[in-house]
């Protein structure tokens, strides 16, 4: 029990500390390891701002927010990272966001989900609501729904794919033809009708606006698909039962019902029919940043298990001089820094090719989300009885590895991704 | 009737404030359409034809339907990304810097479309 009393005051107070990544330039130039990855300037100020931010206001906060029933929800987080900056990250400089792209995001993300992958999906999924937004390069859409992210109250977007029947087939492109979305929007006057359900939709319960997939009535399949802004308050929005889940407790995951919802149509982004060629190209950006956030839960578990075989002694010596130990410790690192290059790389295409390829993201994600469950319970089994105990968050760790592995494209989806880049379906 | 790149940018270079706009935000532009040997680059040092003497900031993939489309202003810029009729490399955020230079193009293009050939 030697080291237990320093691991519960580290982990209660949140002094774990980061070891040195691959991303994290000044470690390593400190430790004289040359790095293929510089981060510009700006993305490194941001990720040690995140990093402190996760440190003082989040990790206090994450063991009660993930025990508060399921359809709480911490403004107070929210509010806090709004003050940072974390709502308007991509929002160009002249608008007073923080103009960084999705190298920048990812990076972010990685930092607060290495404390509290909920956190970062609040943070993620309202970035992802925005994008349409910030795409459409449309300056009227952009005039209506941006100054929001900039006042002094915090406000959150959400984005609207999934159904019940419809959801994966929107992200294989060989099931383009056939994609569909019940939800559908019948042009009327100067605009649309929306009717439809949308579930599971991270932050739906909060958000003001949200970004809509819809087919136009009589337009089934792709080609039909369509984008639209649609204000959470717009008459015959209902928000319906928030779900209880496993783990991201803290981000809520929201039925969304539309009935003869009037949207104008100065709020579709793109066009008419543009929606699955923007989603493709959305899906990029989701797919990166989620790999970050991967990337991140099993830097957080990793962490943990880092000091756990630090400070346990077992026949004399730390766990860590074990070679049993060692050699997990080291293939989880490995890993993790593995997972975090993929990433980089894929933000880094993503913020210099309009549109970016879709290989690399996929295969971030793919990878990423497979080595967070790894690492994950890898972590929690060595850290024996206490892994399995809320109070070490290792556990919490195991159950958020398994979140990222369904939405943005699961393993079987992304797999798809990556086979048609590599035959060529898709560039 | 369309207009090339090369006579586009050429006609928009002699204005000052164009010119001075493009080399504030030290923009350069490589406009490279799908068939060979039409490509032009653009700065504010001029407009030339073939392989861009220094490294531009921002390439645009696109034929030359397309860009007359674009540039007639009858299909956004982004939505011809979207619709993977234009491929961009460089800078995404740099994108955004072309926004208040395409008033000023698209004029330009309806200015030398209307004019009779000669």
């Amino acid at each position: 029990m030697k080291g237990m009393t320093a691991m519960t005051a580290a982990v209660s107070t949140g002094t774990v500390t980061n070891a040195p990544t691959l991303s994290d330039t000044a470690a390593l130039s400190a430790a004289a390891m040359p790095s293929l990855f510089t981060l510009p300037p700006e993305v490194e100020r941001l990720r040690d701002e995140v990093r402190e931010f996760a440190r003082t206001v989040v990790r206090p906060r994450v063991l009660a927010n993930d025990l508060a029933p399921h359809d709480d929800f911490d403004w107070e987080i929210v509010r806090k990272g709004h003050e940072l900056g974390l709502l308007r990250m991509t929002l160009p400089e002249e608008f007073g966001g923080r103009g960084v792209g999705v190298l920048g995001v990812a990076v972010a993300l990685e930092e607060l989900a290495a404390v509290c992958a909920s956190t970062a999906l609040v943070f993620g999924a309202s970035l992802l609501g925005q994008s349409s937004v910030l795409a459409s390069g449309d300056p009227a859409l952009q005039a209506r729904f941006v100054p929001g992210f900039l006042g002094a109250e915090p406000v959150l977007a959400c984005n609207a794919i999934t159904e019940e029947v419809a959801g994966c087939d929107l992200l294989i492109p060989e099931n383009s033809p056939h994609a569909q979305e019940v939800t559908t929007a019948r042009r009327e006057g100067d605009g649309y009708v929306l009717n439809g359900v949308k579930r599971f939709i991270t932050n739906g319960a909060v958000a003001e606006w949200c970004t809509v997939f819809a087919n136009l009535e009589g337009h089934p399949g792709a080609d039909g698909l369509t984008t639209f802004v649609v204000p959470l308050d717009s008459e015959g929005v209902t928000r319906g039962p928030v779900a209880d889940k496993m783990g991201y407790r803290a981000c809520l995951g929201t039925t969304l019902v539309f009935e003869d919802v009037h949207v104008p149509a100065a709020n579709v982004v793109h066009g008419e029919g543009n929606g699955w060629n923007f989603l493709t190209m959305q899906s990029n950006q989701a797919r990166t940043t989620v790999a970050a956030i991967s990337t991140g839960v099993a830097r957080g578990a990793f962490e943990i298990a880092r000091q756990w075989c630090g400070e346990r002694v077992q026949a004399g010596v730390p766990l860590y001089r074990h070679q049993f130990s060692a050699r997990k410790l080291a293939e989880m690192s490995v890993k993790i820094d593995a997972a975090r290059l993929l990433y980089l790389q894929a933000a880094h295409q993503a913020d210099n090719m309009l549109p970016a390829p879709t290989y690399g993201p996929a295969a971030a994600k793919l990878f990423a989300d497979r080595i967070a469950i790894e690492v994950a319970e890898e972590a929690m089994s060595m850290l024996g009885a206490r892994g399995y105990c809320r109070e070490y968050d290792v556990e919490k760790f195991v159950r958020e590895s398994f979140g990222a592995r369904i939405y943005e494209g699961t393993p079987e989806v992304l797999a798809l991704a990556v086979t048609g880049a590599l035959y060529g379906h898709r560039a | 009737m369309t207009v090339d790149h090369r006579t586009l940018f050429g006609a928009l270079l002699a204005d000052d404030d164009f010119t001075a706009r493009l080399k504030d935000r030290g923009l350069s532009l490589y406009f490279v359409p799908p068939e060979p040997g039409a490509a032009v680059f653009v700065s504010s040092d001029g407009v030339a034809a073939g392989e861009p003497p220094f490294p531009p900031t921002l390439r645009f993939e696109m034929g030359q339907d397309t860009a007359h489309e674009i540039w007639s202003g009858r299909l956004p810029l982004m939505n011809a990304v979207v619709e993977r009729r234009l491929a961009i490399k460089g800078p995404v955020g740099r994108v955004r810097q072309l926004a208040d230079l395409l008033p000023a193009v698209c004029a330009t293009y309806a200015e030398l479309s209307a004019r009779p050939r000669s």
